[in-house]
């Protein structure tokens, strides 16, 4: 009897607690598809179109660049690299020479225009990313992740000079005879001599990842392509009460008529004179590339809209500037260019093809398909194409690392993006507080409800979680210190006991632990000296700081500064 | 969130062959034969014509009328052992509730909170027994649930059970409370489609019936229900409607008595009449 009664209470307890809860948003479950080399995340600005048509065109996920006749709309030549090379940057150099950067690779190739041959490969740095050609001095400019500015002869590769700026460098270009270099991340225009300039700060804006900068060689006027963050602080959940309307929901609230998201595209451009101007983009989604007409037409790609994956804004002075929705998609393009003053020449990542348009406001676009096998990925295609929000993952995660932006996260506080492109894989738990046990749970938790993408079958997930695990760039080293000083950091970091929380080849990622009274991931120090403001609310804005902030919070010792010195010179070698 | 929930239902109690109702004047000319009428009792003054006695105020037949005999009886001058000088052809023995059998219809409205949300309840259902005293019941019903942005949810409750009515004080109230048992269909169009899903259902209805005329009245219930589970949908990981498995429901409305008897060998015409009720 005393049996049959627990049984019972038992059964009534479990009913109780019981709920059917029944999830609305939609599962993707189109089957899963991986590529045969799977393609990196974008990084933009593989195209260069010559004065007399000719468009090279750099193919970083076939390790190919195109040669491409453009008034006869035809493929002229196909240069073959090696499998990794990644290509990126293209500039037109000297005696039919042009020189492609290869980030996989670490370097430059020069390729013959006509033959479509590679006449030299030159390794400059482990992750060179912008490149200019200084026909008077007859010299390419290189500029590195890792903070080197290299300048070469154009002719023999010799290396005629190594600066170290700043870390996290991405464009060069030169403004009378001057190089100015973009920050990645901070979207800094940087000098080789003189103080950075950076894009007007908008109220609640803060200005990031700086894809793509060009200069009007005419008038001096450098444009940049960046992202904006928002600094207002940000509800991760969206409100269920707005969730029970029909209409789509950005992530973290805001957006709408020309008022920019959490993440928005905009033009900058800074003139001689020091005037600057900025243009958002608010429904841009990614925008990863940018040309500028002789007339002043700027074109985005914008490869993480569904449709129009192209714009073109008659001039960016004004206001802000609207996508409109009714291009017809013929690919993902990922790069643009001007040929002349008017002819638009697109570069489609996936099917691989160069697109012409001669009305960049209208008409037709004529189709040349590039030869090569397909890059369609379904882990590339989750983490680039743009959701309900108008974010994608890689409008915070830009070319698979982070924007460098500190989210003021309602509820969590002060969150700087995490970075993926450092081999998260045997990182698990993530997020700084550790809050998501595996890929699966943040896929959910983040794609789904914070920026209401479409849930993934387990299939694609798997397929999401590879690519995702997969992405990892070298180290960081500009070279820059001293080789002793380098050593003496690396023992400092086993004496002063670093490797008790920072262990394992990656230096981190392994535990949680509390640090200033916080559990906190312990974070992986691979490339750490690329992405400042450090720590999980920003809190340390140089390298420098960050150390003194560890021998502080974690160590019974007194800060040295010859120390800090040498553990800093270490961290910038990871 | 509120609206109004409609409660439509039928009761049905038909006449037990050993306890014939007659209020029908015509009917009253013979005395019914298993009525066991204590007229040496006086069972109901001239002052009380028959036809005026309502169904739910029916007198106990089988046991002699009292002062202590049941409250619907109050009504009428109870005139002890004093042998009435003669039986007035137009009056009739008062029915007994417990063992009168009759046919109830309702219409009901009122709210129903199901925790937060109000939505609104339509129910029809059928009890079939005894007036006094334990009857059978059947319901069905419909649930509009009021917030259809994201989920057009309707749940049709359903169940079997049994109910004990009572008559409280005023002979023309009774008072009933009943557990059913049964099912919870959950229909529902969203996103995906149309879901279905179905959860046991438990019903404790207190109800309260004043009777207005003969076969017509009011009724007021409070219509607990739990059906196990709770249910909810969300959107982004948040709720955007949910409904607890608890829900309490306050109806309003009229019911129509059918009264059935016992069929009179040569009044056939009157048992027609009565049915029609
Ligand atoms: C609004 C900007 C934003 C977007 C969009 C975004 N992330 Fe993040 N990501 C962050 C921030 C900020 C953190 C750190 C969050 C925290 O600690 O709470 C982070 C952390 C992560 C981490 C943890 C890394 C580690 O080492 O623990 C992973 C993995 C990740 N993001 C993947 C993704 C994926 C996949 C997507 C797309 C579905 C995505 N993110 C979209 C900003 C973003
Ligand atoms: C008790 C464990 C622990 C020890 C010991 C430790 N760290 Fe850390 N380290 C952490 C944690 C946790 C964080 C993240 C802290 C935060 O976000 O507030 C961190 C952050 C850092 C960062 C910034 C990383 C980033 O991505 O922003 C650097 C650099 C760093 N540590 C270097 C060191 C050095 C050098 C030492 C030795 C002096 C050291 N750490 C010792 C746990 C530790």
């Amino acid at each position: 009897m005393k049996q049959l009664g627990m049984v019972l209470g038992a059964g009534l307890l479990a009913l109780a607690s019981c709920e059917d809860v029944i999830d609305l948003d939609p599962v993707d479950d189109r089957a899963a598809v991986e590529a045969s080399v799977r393609p990196k995340p974008i990084s933009g600005g593989t195209l260069l179109v010559t004065a007399d048509g000719l468009a090279v065109a750099a193919d970083p996920d076939r390790d190919r660049v195109y040669l491409v006749d453009v008034p006869e709309r035809a493929v002229r030549g196909t240069v073959i690299l090696e499998p990794g090379d990644e290509p990126g940057r293209v500039v037109e150099g000297s005696e039919g020479r042009v020189h492609v950067v290869l980030r996989g690779f670490g370097g430059v190739a020069t390729l013959d225009r006509t033959e479509g041959t590679v006449l030299a490969r030159r390794w400059v740095c482990p992750d060179p990313r912008g490149l200019a050609h200084d026909a008077e001095r007859g010299e390419l400019l290189v500029a590195c992740a890792d903070g080197a500015l290299v300048h070469l002869d154009e002719a023999t590769g010799q290396e005629r000079l190594r600066a170290v700026l700043e870390p996290d460098l991405r464009d060069v270009v030169l403004v009378d005879g001057q190089p100015h270099v973009s920050q990645f991340r901070t979207a800094k225009l940087l000098r080789e001599y003189g103080s950075p300039t950076s894009p007007r700060a908008l109220d609640d804006f803060q200005a990031h990842v700086a894809w793509r900068t060009v200069v009007d060689p005419e008038s001096g006027r450098i444009t940049m392509l960046h992202q904006l963050a928002s600094v207002s602080p940000v509800p991760i959940e969206p409100d269920p009460e707005d969730l029970r309307e029909d209409e789509p929901l950005p992530y973290g609230g805001g957006g709408g008529f020309c008022r920019p998201g959490i993440v928005s595209a905009a033009v900058t451009t800074v003139d001689p004179d020091g005037a600057i101007r900025t243009t958002p983009v608010p429904n841009a989604a990614l925008a990863v590339d940018m040309a500028v007409s002789p007339k002043g037409w700027v074109a985005l790609a914008l490869p993480g809209r569904a449709t129009s994956t192209v714009a073109v804004l008659p001039s960016p002075e004004d206001g802000c500037f609207l996508v409109s929705d009714e291009a017809e998609d013929q690919g993902q393009v990922t790069a643009v260019a001007f040929q002349g003053s008017d002819t638009l020449v697109m570069q489609s990542r996936e099917p691989a093809r160069i697109l012409v348009k001669t009305d960049p406001f209208g008409g037709p676009v004529d189709v040349i398909e590039l030869p090569g096998e397909s890059r369609f990925d379904t882990g590339h295609e989750i983490f680039h194409r743009a959701t309900e929000s108008g974010l994608s993952c890689a409008s915070c995660h830009p070319e698979g690392a982070d924007d460098g932006h500190v989210w003021d996260f309602i509820g969590l506080g002060p969150r700087r993006t995490q970075v993926l492109d450092i081999g998260i894989g045997d990182t698990a738990p993530f997020h700084w507080d550790g809050d998501m046990g595996d890929l699966d749970v943040l896929m959910v938790e983040v794609l789904a409800h914070r920026m209401g993408g479409m849930r993934q079958s387990a299939e694609r997930s798997d397929s999401f979680r590879r690519w995702v695990f997969d992405q990892r760039r070298p180290p960081a080293d500009a070279g820059g210190d001293d080789a002793t000083l380098v050593a003496a950091g690396e023992d400092l970091f086993v004496s002063l006991d670093c490797v008790r929380c920072h262990a394992g080849p990656d230096l981190g990622g392994t535990m949680t632990t509390p640090v200033r009274g916080q559990d906190l991931q312990v974070p992986s120090l691979r490339r750490v000296s690329l992405r400042p403001p450090f720590m999980h609310d920003g809190r340390s804005r140089t390298i420098e700081d960050a150390v003194r902030d560890m021998i502080v919070s974690t160590t019974a010792f007194d800060i040295e500064e010859d120390e800090v010195a040498a553990l800093s010179a270490y961290m910038r070698t990871l | 969130m509120s609206s109004v929930a409609l409660l439509l239902g039928w009761v049905v109690i038909s006449s037990a062959p050993a306890s014939p109702v007659d209020d029908d004047a015509s009917a009253a000319t013979e005395l019914p034969i298993g009525g066991v009428a204590p007229l040496q009792g006086g069972a109901s003054a001239p002052s009380a014509p028959a036809s005026t006695i309502p169904v739910d105020a029916a007198e106990p037949l089988d046991r002699p009328v009292s002062s202590d005999a049941s409250p619907a009886s109050s009504s009428i001058p109870i005139t002890g052992t004093r042998p009435l000088p003669q039986v007035p052809e137009r009056i009739e023995p008062p029915p007994d509730p417990k063992s009168t059998r009759m046919v109830r219809q309702d219409v009901m409205l009122g709210p129903v909170w199901r925790v937060r949300p109000v939505d609104t309840m339509v129910t029809t259902g059928a009890t079939l027994g005894h007036e006094h005293g334990l009857s059978g019941t059947v319901h069905a019903g419909m649930i509009l649930a009021s917030d259809r942005r994201q989920v057009q949810a309707f749940d049709f409750p359903f169940g079997v059970g049994a109910v004990y009515r009572a008559r409280l004080g005023h002979r023309s109230v009774y008072g009933s409370v009943g557990l059913t048992a049964g099912l919870l269909v959950h229909r529902a169009r969203t996103v995906l489609g149309v879901t279905h899903r179905v959860d046991p259902d438990l019903r404790l209805p207190l109800r309260f019936d004043w009777t207005i005329s003969a076969a017509t009245g009011l009724s007021l219930a409070f219509v607990p229900g739990y059906s196990v589970r709770e249910r909810s949908y969300l959107r982004r990981g948040a709720p955007v409607w949910s409904r607890s498995a608890v829900r309490l429901g306050l109806v309003i409305g009229l019911h129509w008595d059918i009264v059935q008897r016992r069929a009179r060998p040569r009044r056939q015409v009157d048992r027609r009449r009565g049915g029609e009720r």
